[in-house]
């Protein structure tokens, strides 16, 4: 078994709070992916579990026992680092073989490990070569074997695909995560990168300042954005944002400011019940979520096409909606034209997609 | 480099023309028979593989290398052996090569004082272009003192300044984060657009490549592989490579053989048959040169169900990847790995690892290549 579990953990660096009261629990085999820009506490969060940082306060717990007191190495956890951190003087098989000498295995039993991560890791041919004799990728894989070798019950990485190019990172992706779920073995992992924790993780913790943002699955966090910060941080291009505020007009509720206005649909208009008229909202809505036509449709907003980008089977249109700059993304046949740079717009929201945020608290109303 | 261009050839028209333009290093063909233009204002990238020659075409429209054969025309000129410094020409190296004891500012304001510019204007410039590239609080930094991506956009920043005629750019985004490479590749195209000027930008980036290029010239190993709209190396690659190439992901391929049964032309694979509709059918026939074809199918050409479908194939779920409103999903069908990328609410299901499921392609969508000249057959 391998369910983490953490209990009010604070972390402070000199006077700097890093980690803020944070509780969370992970499931066994479970992958757990910690996102956040730099400087939110996603790697000190790491740290503690390792044992590599002492708590200032709060609890680390491993199958429902403290550790807190134990030494890293004792933890039965192990850590991939962002630079590997492989031995220069050790052939891959040695650094294999390693982790385990310590811990007072026969050898014919060192032996029979080796070869079976070297095989499932499919370094089985680079065994008697050095670090300096592999690329990027084969040394990750090295790193990998080493922390697995001793089949901790949690697995913890640190932005362990960051030294590789980005189509090796694409590669990289997908195998580490199938590798993760025939293994089985509870992982923690920290990335910046919201591509890859959307890829990768069963669950996602998104922090910002020591504080936990958002728990859920990239479904959720993608779909019910818990408050502006996820909203903007998930996805690519991010979601557009506006301000604006309800009003009343003709019996009717609309979304305006001072550069556009719609009705809403009767469905949108159930969802804000609660908000007041006149209230200063965020209006978020995400560039796949926006339809484009060349011409004036009903409840549609006129915009001028600033840029437009191909991308594979898609344009990325940005558009200058006075003085927002506003993306929609779309697939190019579906689109059905090809708007050009200087050409007014029209571009109509999906609103079972619009997302409305209070501007004062950010947190999510819709 | 002033007067306009007097015949009526496509090439000599175009602000850039390359006309079979050859280069030699000791023996070793280095660039061989490279044509193409770029138009007045237009953003061409050139993109390929590290060692696919790129970095030598802007060499050679830079008139920093010779060719060793092949003619070099600027603004329907023919500039063979016109010197770097009359090209009117500025460019942006990967090394970026600031003057590295001189201030951004002061750096910025070299070469636009060597064209005698007023002082207002200088300084007009300068802080439109710090504003832009969002260095003004670097601007009285030295080039040691800054990071890598910040030496970058101050070399960006140099060249554009100047607003020369040609605008060459090798790998300028390189040192740049993910985030701001977009940022400031959308910001270059707007910039680009606006002042008008004629530029290539060389990148080993394709998804770049599509993004900002007007027009994408593909190269590999020497030679000109495709130039065309992004559209049109993305939705029309001319062989295999670029097929390969361009896209992300990559373009499923599989290697068939042409069958007939009953007027009905199949393309046989060891693990599946996909009958061939009519217009698909004639274009191959007519134009395959044995009977061994490579199918391309792209992941948003494939469609994923639980259901058995006319002419789907079995597979069985291997991994899968969420993505903002798509997944991507890598199945398997035999030892072969397909890669499929379906809009979530599309797809109707929430996949789970080793399920077994159906592929249909989207017959519209098929790539075809003979596998031996490697060329689209239709």
């Amino acid at each position: 078994m391998g369910t983490v579990e953490l209990e009010r953990l604070t972390l402070y660096y000199g006077k700097v709070l890093a980690v803020d009261d944070l509780s969370l629990r992970i499931e066994d085999k479970e992958l757990c992916v910690l996102l956040g820009p730099t400087g939110c506490g996603k790697t000190s969060t790491l740290r503690m579990i390792a044992g590599l940082e002492t708590p200032y306060a709060g609890k680390v717990f491993l199958d429902g026992k403290v550790i807190n007191s134990l030494y890293p190495g004792d933890r039965d956890v192990a850590m991939v680092f962002q630079d590997y951190a492989l031995y220069p003087h050790m052939t891959v098989s040695r650094q294999f073989a390693f982790p385990l000498k310590a811990k007072k295995i026969s050898a014919q039993e060192i032996g029979q490990r080796v070869k079976e991560i070297a095989d499932f890791l499919q370094v089985s041919d680079l065994l008697d070569r050095y670090p300096s004799e592999l690329s990027a990728g084969q040394q990750q894989r090295v790193a990998m074997g080493r922390a697995l070798i001793r089949k901790p019950k949690v697995f913890l990485m640190d932005e362990p695909l960051g030294q590789l190019d980005a189509r090796m990172r694409v590669q990289m992706r997908a195998s580490l995560k199938r590798m993760q779920r025939e293994l089985g073995i509870t992982t923690i992992y920290v990335t910046h990168d919201q591509v890859e924790a959307q890829s990768l993780g069963d669950k996602i913790v998104i922090m910002k300042l020591g504080v936990i943002q958002q728990v859920g699955t990239p479904e959720e966090i993608y779909n019910k954005p818990a408050n502006l910060l996820v909203a903007g941080f998930i996805g690519m291009p991010s979601m557009n944002f506006l301000d604006c505020s309800l009003h009343r007009e003709d019996g009717k509720l609309r979304l305006q400011n001072d550069h556009f206005g719609f009705i809403l649909t009767p469905s949108l208009a159930q969802k804000v019940n609660n908000i007041p008229l006149q209230r200063a909202l965020i209006l978020g809505i995400r560039p796949e979520h926006i339809r484009l036509s060349p011409q004036d449709e009903p409840d549609a907003v006129s915009a001028e096409v600033y840029v437009v980008e191909s991308h594979g089977n898609e344009y990325v249109v940005s558009l200058n909606l006075s003085d927002n700059v506003i993306k929609v993304r779309r697939d190019r046949k579906k689109l059905g034209f090809k708007p050009q740079v200087g050409q007014t717009v029209w571009a109509k929201f999906l609103q079972d997609r619009i997302h409305l945020f209070d501007k004062e608290t950010e947190v999510c109303l819709v | 480099m002033n007067p306009k261009p007097q015949k009526k050839d496509g090439l000599k028209l175009a602000s850039i023309g390359l006309e079979e333009v050859c280069l030699e290093y000791s023996g070793k063909e280095v660039l061989k028979n490279v044509n193409f233009s770029v138009e007045d204002k237009e953003l061409c990238a050139l993109v390929g593989p590290s060692g696919c020659g790129k970095s030598l075409v802007l060499r050679i429209i830079a008139g920093l290398v010779k060719p060793t054969s092949g003619n070099v025309y600027i603004d329907g000129q023919l500039a063979n052996n016109v010197p770097p410094g009359e090209r009117d020409i500025a460019m942006v190296f990967q090394s970026f090569a600031l003057y590295p004891y001189m201030t951004v500012r002061e750096n910025w304001a070299f070469p636009l004082r060597a064209s005698k510019l007023p002082q207002e204007q200088v300084d007009a410039r300068i802080k439109a272009m710090a504003e832009f590239l969002k260095m003004d609080p670097l601007l009285d930094r030295l080039p040691r003192q800054l990071s890598g991506g910040q030496q970058q956009r101050a070399a960006l920043g140099r060249a554009l300044v100047r607003r020369p005629r040609l605008f060459l750019m090798d790998e300028p985004l390189g040192s740049q984060d993910a985030k701001k490479r977009i940022e400031i590749g959308t910001g270059l195209k707007k910039l680009q657009m606006d002042l008008g000027i004629t530029t290539v930008l060389v990148t080993n980036d394709q998804i770049e490549a599509q993004r900002l290029g007007d027009k994408v010239a593909v190269m590999d190993l020497s030679t000109l592989q495709q130039v065309g709209s992004p559209e049109e190396v993305y939705e029309k690659p001319v062989n295999l490579f670029v097929a390969r190439f361009i896209g992300s992901p990559a373009i499923n391929l599989f290697d068939c053989t042409l069958n007939r049964e009953d007027e009905q032309l199949y393309l046989s694979h060891s693990h599946f048959q996909v009958p061939l509709p009519p217009d698909l059918a004639a274009s191959v026939e007519a134009r395959v040169q044995g009977d061994v074809v490579v199918l391309g199918v792209r992941s948003e050409h494939i469609r994923v169900t639980l259901d058995e479908q006319p002419d789907s194939t079995p597979a069985q779920i291997y991994v899968f990847e969420p993505q903002s409103n798509e997944i991507l999903i890598d199945l398997k069908v035999g030892d072969l790995v397909v890669r499929v990328r379906e809009d979530r609410e599309d797809l109707g299901f929430q996949p789970q690892l080793d399920q077994k499921a159906f592929l249909t392609f989207d017959k519209e969508f098929m790539h075809v290549f003979d596998k031996a000249t490697e060329l689209r057959i239709n």
